[in-house]
């Protein structure tokens, strides 16, 4: 039955273009694309291997700004896209293993602060915008970007799939959960780590190189913002941390509300986004895929325990 | 050169005591506020209605506090005392999630307030410095900024060191299992440390007011005092007075090797670097 | 029922209805441009509306709704092509302060609500990702504050912009300065550079231009945008013996920045804060701290040209303030608009596109005419206001000024 569904599902992402023509849509699409991928690389070292990062956005930006630099000038994006990737994770050995070094406290404000640097640096560093030649503006077009992202998403997912339920995979969900028994019982924890990390990485890259892709005019530091680190774990847990299809349920709800509400409620729409958030922060504690096996009779029971204590 | 490193100290000092509230409310439930900065810039917002009835900004500071509490005891029952009772891990990142819901509201419910104008409170002493020798000055408001971050320290050690409530939050933060055995009542603690480290923020707040802010700040406020927490180590609430003063030195003396553009990221740097060497955190008590 | 099957069961009808959705929205969008003489002139404008900068988007936003207000109570722009008048209708979208979210809604501007032309929104930074978009889609744009000559040098055919450039700014201050008697001079400048692209071309073209007139740059030193602390660059300046200060903080910076010059007593004989001094704020944060800053946003209420008074009127009237410099900006885009369509007389973005490229009109800016780059230009472009005892006056041109240029700025134990 699972699998009718996700078929479905491909099917379905894979005709949109074909019924959909509208650019605003598919971009959108797109958009998500790179939501989920971003989310599902985050996942793969915060949910499996128990290293929450906050700085992912350092990689999804390197991935951006090396696919950018080389596709305008004249690297086709096949090659500038997983270029892009590759940055990103040669920029995780550099910096992001010595951050293992650090307490399991510290690793989140560690990775946040690396993400702040990487903003800086660029903002001060790339000061214009990178907009497009006329030349390419008349070359772009939506089609081949939806189906690349498409491409990607999919790369991803099925990356991630075949790796947690590999030896390797063992191996990680064993760090994350008890790194000293795992280490007592002779699993390199250092390796696994690090291999976690770097396919992490190389995947937020790919994502920003779709950013990259698709954007047409942005500032150089636009994919290195601190709300890159703070989306990706921020959908993953609403979602369902530890599990595939959690990002993409988070990320899905995520946009399509910001958008709906952006788009529909004038000046209070993010006041009321702060709103929904709290309440199934505080409400839905397993994340929006729980509902599958949450009841509403559970969620009151909740509510009125809230009620009681207070 | 002593010039900037004058403001480096003073501002070392602001650092220090946005740290201390961010690292009571995570030394004693292991919560993790980011909100805090925007906590703070209410506080701001506050004072500058105050000084338009007349009220001078280090006058309004206890009733700001006064006020602060209470918000911080009603957030807390509100928000966040469903989930006490999880795992530390979870709480912590459970507690992440609903204050940036909460960062959400208070900046963009100020901003409709508002708007999104900058504002700053302006005092006839403003401006005015001492000055010491030819060429070097040091604000007045910087000064007492300095001078009630050092008091506030040492009242709040007399706090844990000498009253019985004081005592009780420390031994929560240590093992609240155990605490709650002796006879503490957790959960009050939990209430009132976390009222208590809102009403910290009166501080930074008028402090910051005499600045310039506007709703959207509090978090960059918010990372220099994580920053600050990380480097006194977590949990050791009077490590965040070196290590604040440490950052803004930091910040300071970059100026000179690496120009004015780059005074942010050496801090950052550093940070980063002192985390990958002692993993403890300078002063670092917690354990792993 | 088991829970599982439950949802298993929604699911999919969760997604055809997705889909539904998604195509009833793409139809609707295509029948909307069926029809012959459309009701309206659609505008499609992504600005600020909540976030940092979303104060300067409310008077982008008021500055055109009071131009579309006074066109459409003619009944519109009359558009030859069908014969008769259309009012213009704007449509706005909120970019949270936020460049990433401007192409997004760009989309949706043009996809969904078919728009015919494009506005800019508030802030160069956030309308910058906006032009190449509008290029694109060959859609034409008239932008609001966007100083910058670089992002007009790509050899794109359909964005204007009626603001001032960067060069326009630079020589408006030398020439205040030209201005002042020999004796009294100054003639050593320092330069804060922001680092962005304003601040940096800035820096370039006032580095050049000073010296062609016989200036010194004794300073020029750099700050982050996001860094609040002016010491270092105060302390070299006055080392330096600069008598002149130029830079373009943003607001927090600006306020910051007074503050610590007073710490650190030093009152340079002039002083030119770009972005920071324009708000009405300025007064109302620092007092008599904020006087005898020299301060222009391209465009003051004082200028007497026509229609700027009724302007001035209706948005006294309307929103209870004088109109900002961004707002009389945004008021002479909808003038350019009108009559390049009343021109082209009809809504073909090509032929409007040409006609705005033939512009030579007098707006609330001045006469108006456009370089092949798009950029505007206007003898008004070039002027200079000042803070004056709490009160904003225009003191440059001499031939619109509302008060004359208070110089030198005495030290700040004598105020």
């Amino acid at each position: 039955m699972k699998k009718l569904l996700l078929i479905l599902l491909i099917v379905f992402l894979i005709s949109l273009p074909l019924v959909v023509k509208s650019q605003y849509i598919l971009s959108l699409m797109i958009t998500l694309f790179i939501y989920v991928v971003l989310a599902e690389s985050w996942n793969l070292l915060g949910g499996y291997t128990g290293q929450v990062s906050l700085g992912h956005g350092a990689f999804f930006g390197v991935g951006a700004l090396v696919t950018r630099l080389l596709w305008i000038n004249k690297i086709p994006i096949l090659l500038s896209l997983p270029l892009g990737g590759i940055g990103a994770a040669l920029l995780a050995a550099i910096v992001g293993i010595p951050c293992f070094r650090m307490r399991s406290a510290y690793f989140p404000i560690g990775t946040l602060a690396l993400s702040m640097i990487a903003l800086l640096t660029v903002s001060n560093v790339f000061i214009s915008a990178g907009a497009l030649s006329p030349q390419l503006l008349k070359s772009y077009e939506i089609f081949s970007r939806y189906y690349l992202a498409l491409f990607i998403v999919l790369l991803s997912i099925l990356t991630i799939h075949y790796l947690v339920r590999s030896r390797p995979g063992l191996a990680i969900v064993a760090i994350r959960d008890n790194e000293k028994a795992a280490a007592a019982i002779g699993i390199k924890t250092l390796k696994y780590k690090t291999l976690a990390l770097l396919t992490s990485t190389f995947l937020a890259g790919l994502a920003g190189g779709i950013y990259a892709y698709q954007h047409v005019s942005y500032y150089y530091d636009a994919p290195f913002d601190l709300t890159w680190s703070f989306t990706a774990p921020l959908t993953t847990f609403i979602g369902g941390i530890s599990t595939i299809a959690g990002p993409i349920v988070g990320s899905l709800c995520f946009l399509a509300l910001s958008e709906i509400f952006a788009v529909t409620l004038g000046q209070v729409h993010v006041l009321i986004f702060g709103f929904c958030f709290i309440l199934i922060v505080l409400f839905l504690p397993g994340g929006l895929l729980s509902m599958k096996t949450e009841t509403l009779k559970n969620i009151r029971k909740r509510i009125e325990k809230a009620k009681v204590d207070s | 050169m002593f010039q900037t490193l004058a403001y480096g100290i003073l501002n070392g000092l602001l650092y220090s005591i946005i740290a201390l509230g961010i690292s009571l409310v995570f030394g004693v439930m292991r919560y993790l506020n980011i909100a805090h900065g925007s906590l703070i810039i209410l506080g701001s917002y506050g004072s500058l209605y105050l000084f338009r009835f007349g009220i001078d900004p280090f006058v309004s500071i206890p009733i700001l506090m006064i006020s602060l509490f209470l918000a911080g005891i009603a957030l807390f029952e509100l928000l966040y005392s469903n989930f006490v009772d999880l795992v530390e891990g979870l709480r912590v990142q459970k507690s992440l999630l609903v204050s940036f819901g909460l960062m959400l509201v208070i900046d963009n419910g100020a901003t409709l307030i508002w708007t999104s104008d900058e504002k700053s409170i302006t005092p006839f002493y403003s401006g005015m410095s001492f000055e010491l020798f030819k060429g070097f000055h040091v604000p007045v408001i910087g000064l007492a900024g300095g001078v009630l971050a050092i008091l506030v320290i040492l009242a709040l050690h007399l706090f844990f060191t000498r009253t019985y409530f004081g005592k009780s939050v420390i031994a929560v933060s240590q093992d609240p299992e155990a605490a709650s055995l002796m006879g503490v009542n957790v959960k009050r603690a939990f209430l009132i440390s976390f009222g208590l480290s809102v009403c910290l923020g009166a501080i930074p707040s008028v402090l910051v007011g005499l600045q310039a802010f506007s709703p959207s700040v509090g978090i960059q406020w918010f990372n220099k005092g994580i920053i600050v927490v990380m480097l006194g180590g977590l949990g050791n609430i009077y490590g965040v007075f070196p290590a604040g003063l440490f950052l803004g030195i930091v910040e300071a003396v970059s100026v000179f090797f690496f120009g004015a553009p780059y005074r942010e990221i050496t801090g950052l740097v550093i940070f980063v670097l002192v985390l990958i060497l002692f993993p403890r955190g300078l002063f670092g008590k917690i354990p792993e | 029922m088991d829970k599982r099957k439950l949802f298993f069961r929604l699911a999919p009808k969760c997604l055809i209805s997705i889909l539904a959705f998604m195509v009833v929205l793409d139809l609707c969008g295509d029948s909307l441009a069926a029809s012959p003489a459309p009701a309206t002139i659609k505008l499609g404008c992504v600005n600020a509306l909540t976030g940092p900068v979303s104060i300067g988007g409310s008077w982008i936003k008021q500055g055109y709704d009071i131009a579309v207000k006074h066109i459409n109570a003619d009944g519109g722009v009359f558009v030859k092509e069908y014969g008769k008048k259309i009012p213009i209708e704007i449509i706005y979208q909120d970019n949270e302060s936020n460049p990433r979210k401007t192409a997004e809604r760009m989309e949706k501007l043009y996809s969904i609500d078919k728009v015919n032309f494009f506005l800019g929104g508030f802030a160069q930074f956030l309308i910058v990702p906006q032009l190449a978009i509008a290029e694109k889609y060959e859609v034409p744009f008239i932008g609001t504050t966007l100083g910058s000559t670089a992002e007009f040098s790509r050899g794109y055919k359909y964005t204007f912009t009626p603001f001032q450039a960067e060069q326009d700014q630079v020589i408006s201050f030398l020439d205040v300065l030209d201005s002042i008697a020999k004796n009294q001079r100054p003639q050593k400048i320092a330069f804060f550079e922001v680092q962005e692209e304003w601040g940096e071309a800035t820096g370039k073209y006032l580095q050049q231009f000073s010296k062609e007139r016989g200036y010194q740059m004794v300073t020029q030193e750099k700050y982050a945008i996001a860094s609040n602390d002016f010491s270092s660059l105060i302390v070299k300046a006055k080392g330096d013996g600069a008598e002149a200060l130029y830079t373009n903080p943003t607001p927090p910076q600006g306020i910051r920045l007074i503050k610590q010059m007073k710490e650190l007593s030093w009152a340079p004989k002039i002083t030119l804060i770009m972005r920071a001094a324009d708000l009405e704020a300025w007064t109302q944060n620092l007092g008599k701290d904020g006087d005898y800053i020299l301060h222009e946003g391209g465009w003051d209420y004082h200028l007497k040209l026509p229609g700027v008074q009724k302007f001035n009127e209706d948005y006294r009237a309307d929103y209870k303030l004088n109109p900002t410099p961004p707002a009389g900006t945004a008021y002479a885009c909808i003038q350019i608009f009108a009559d390049a369509i009343s021109r082209a007389g009809t809504l073909d973005p090509k032929k409007v596109r040409d006609a705005i490229a033939a512009t030579n009109m007098t707006t609330v800016m001045g006469p108006m005419t456009f370089a092949p780059n798009g950029r505007g230009q206007g003898k008004y472009l070039r002027l200079m206001a000042q803070w004056q005892k709490g009160k904003d006056e225009l003191v440059w041109p001499p031939d619109t000024a509302s008060a004359p240029l208070l110089f030198p700025t005495p030290p700040w134990n004598e105020r």
